[in-house]
């Protein structure tokens, strides 16, 4: 469904992710985990369209996307969960959600709300609270809720684990595994390798803005580099 | 008493117009970050369209011929010149639009020369008396059309179309990921913007008469009230500038018609000394 070959992007005339191929395939959730620095951010950055493809290609359905505005490709059904989060801090929970709902296919706006509130119970406590005055796990539930309810075919998390407690990032990645059970596709990059496993089917371990290993979380388990770099003291047990 | 109420009256109107180009500063700037000093030639060419140039067509055509132009003017300046270069450097744009409004001015000046020229009022010459205030209809239509175009601003803020605009002046890029349109909104406010630049020319012209400089103080003095104010949002940019408005007219009828214009610039050096955010607005709220 989304595929990236050979992709160079940067800021500006600066390139940080070299010749970089990764795909998604339909209803298929894959990760992306590196090292701090190693491009992620950038990789989705310019997937949503934020900043430029300097060389290779970005296609949707087979289709060249990468000259699309950021809105364009949002309106194909990309929706992104950025890092930072990115409420708008002067919208209500309640705004926030209906200016997600309301820019794709008017319909069912009432409807697709309730359910990110059924999804998020604590969003749903806090509906015309000022989203800027959410903790930050409360505006990590209110940035996946926001994706969500546009019913995107692609949703694209930058760190999904990230200020969320425990008890409520496995919730969350497992209400994520279901709707790619579902039929949503998902590209998540997450520091915590062994979310991403359980959440993934697939996946790829980036360095210094390229794929240096891809494969199944099953063939990924195997390889030192990933135990080496992620799975570390977590990942004993599992 | 009655001085008082007379001067009061005449401070809103004054303040109204400062505040119709305040608010068109605001409306840009909450949106881009970007603060468009044509605005008040764009006025001015208004008002030489609707009382100078075309004196042969109906009043009607010449009011919104004046509208018209004032919409294409800002939003071609900004789709062909201010934007590009705003990308790169904020402050350059803000002076290039300081600049295109010179060179609107010297090209006004060129085909109708600088002599100040009058302008008759639409709404006629007649006087008001209520009570012990006694108002031009020109004064009373100026209030009536603010009040208006005010009140359209609030309702197209409240609307779903202004969720998504009060939306995009908070995070720009995540409502364009969103899939909101961002450069066509951006657009859309440029028109907007030109709209209240028109009505502010048109209703200018009567009170102080055409002149083709007229629009470079109107442009200064309005982004005076609007840092009064608050340029971070609309409402506090607009009340800066009625207030500005009051200040200047109580201040010339009390203290001293000559300086009035030394006063403005002395509270524009206090407010930014002062407070820089304006006087209702919050740190936070503005960006720089
Ligand atoms: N706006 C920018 N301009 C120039 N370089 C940038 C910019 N943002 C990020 N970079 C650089 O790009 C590189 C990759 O950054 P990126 O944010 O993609 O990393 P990441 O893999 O998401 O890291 P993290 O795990 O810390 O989020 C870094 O070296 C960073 O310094
Ligand atoms: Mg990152």
């Amino acid at each position: 469904m989304l595929e990236l070959k050979n992709a160079r992007i940067g800021y500006g005339p600066v390139s940080v992710v070299h010749d970089l191929t990764i795909s998604v395939g339909a209803s298929e959730a894959v990760f992306l985990v590196g090292p701090n620095g190693a491009g992620k951010s950038t990789t989705l950055r310019g997937i949503i369209g934020h900043n430029p493809l300097l060389g290779g290609s970005i296609t949707w359905e087979g289709k060249d996307i990468s000259k699309l505005a950021p809105h364009e490709r949002a309106r194909l059904g990309i929706a992104l969960v950025p890092e930072g989060r990115h409420v708008f801090p002067q919208l209500s929970v309640l705004e926030n959600l209906e200016v997600a709902a309301r820019v794709g296919p008017n319909t069912r706006v009432k409807e697709r709300i309730e359910s990110i509130f059924d999804r998020f119970p604590r969003l749903a406590g806090r509906r015309s609270q000022q989203a800027g005055l959410l903790s930050g796990g409360e505006q990590q539930m209110l940035a996946i809720g926001r994706a969500l309810v546009q019913e995107p075919r692609l949703l694209v998390i930058d760190e999904l684990s990230l200020g969320l407690a425990p008890v409520i990032y496995q919730q969350v990645g497992e209400s994520v595994r279901d709707l790619a059970r579902d039929g949503l596709s998902v590209l998540l990059v997450e520091q915590n390798a062994v979310l991403a496993m359980k959440i993934c089917s697939r996946g790829y371990l980036l360095s210094r803005g390229t794929a240096v290993l891809e494969g199944t979380v099953e063939e990924l388990k195997t390889k030192s580099e990933m135990r080496e770099l992620y799975l570390g003291g977590l990942g004993k047990g599992n | 008493m009655e001085t008082f109420v007379q001067l009061i009256a005449a401070g809103l109107v004054t303040g109204t117009i400062y505040a119709l180009i305040a608010a068109g500063y605001a409306v840009l700037y909450t949106a881009t970050g970007f603060v468009n000093f044509a605005l008040g030639a764009q006025a001015m060419i208004g008002g030489y369209l609707t009382y100078v140039f075309l004196p042969e067509l109906p009043l009607i055509v010449r009011v919104l011929l004046a509208i018209v132009v004032s919409i294409l003017v800002s939003v071609a300046s900004w789709a062909f010149f201010y934007r590009q270069v705003a990308e790169k450097d904020m402050l350059s744009a803000v002076i290039m639009s300081f600049g295109f409004s010179i060179v609107m001015a010297e090209f006004v000046r060129i085909i109708a020369g600088g002599i100040p020229l009058p302008a008759e009022s639409p709404f006629g010459s007649g006087v008001q008396q209520i009570g012990i205030l006694s108002i031009s209809n020109h004064s009373m239509a100026v209030l009536v059309v603010g009040i208006v175009l005010f009140a359209a601003l609030a309702l197209v803020f409240r609307s779903r179309g202004g969720m998504s605009i009060r939306a995009m002046f908070q995070d720009k890029e995540m409502a364009e990921t969103l899939g909101i349109p961002t450069n066509r909104v951006v657009i859309g406010l440029f028109a907007l913007s030109g709209v209240f630049a028109a009505a502010a020319g048109i209703l200018t012209g009567p009170i102080l008469s055409m002149s083709p400089h007229m629009g470079t103080s109107l442009a200064l003095i309005a982004f005076v009230g609007a840092i009064l104010g608050g340029l971070g949002r609309i409402s506090t940019a607009i009340i800066g500038a009625i207030m500005l408005g009051l200040l200047e007219t109580l201040f010339a009828g009390y203290v001293s018609q000559d300086y009035r214009t030394t006063l403005v610039f002395a509270v524009f050096i206090l407010v930014l000394i002062v407070r820089p955010a304006g006087v209702f607005g919050s740190k936070t709220k503005v960006k720089v």
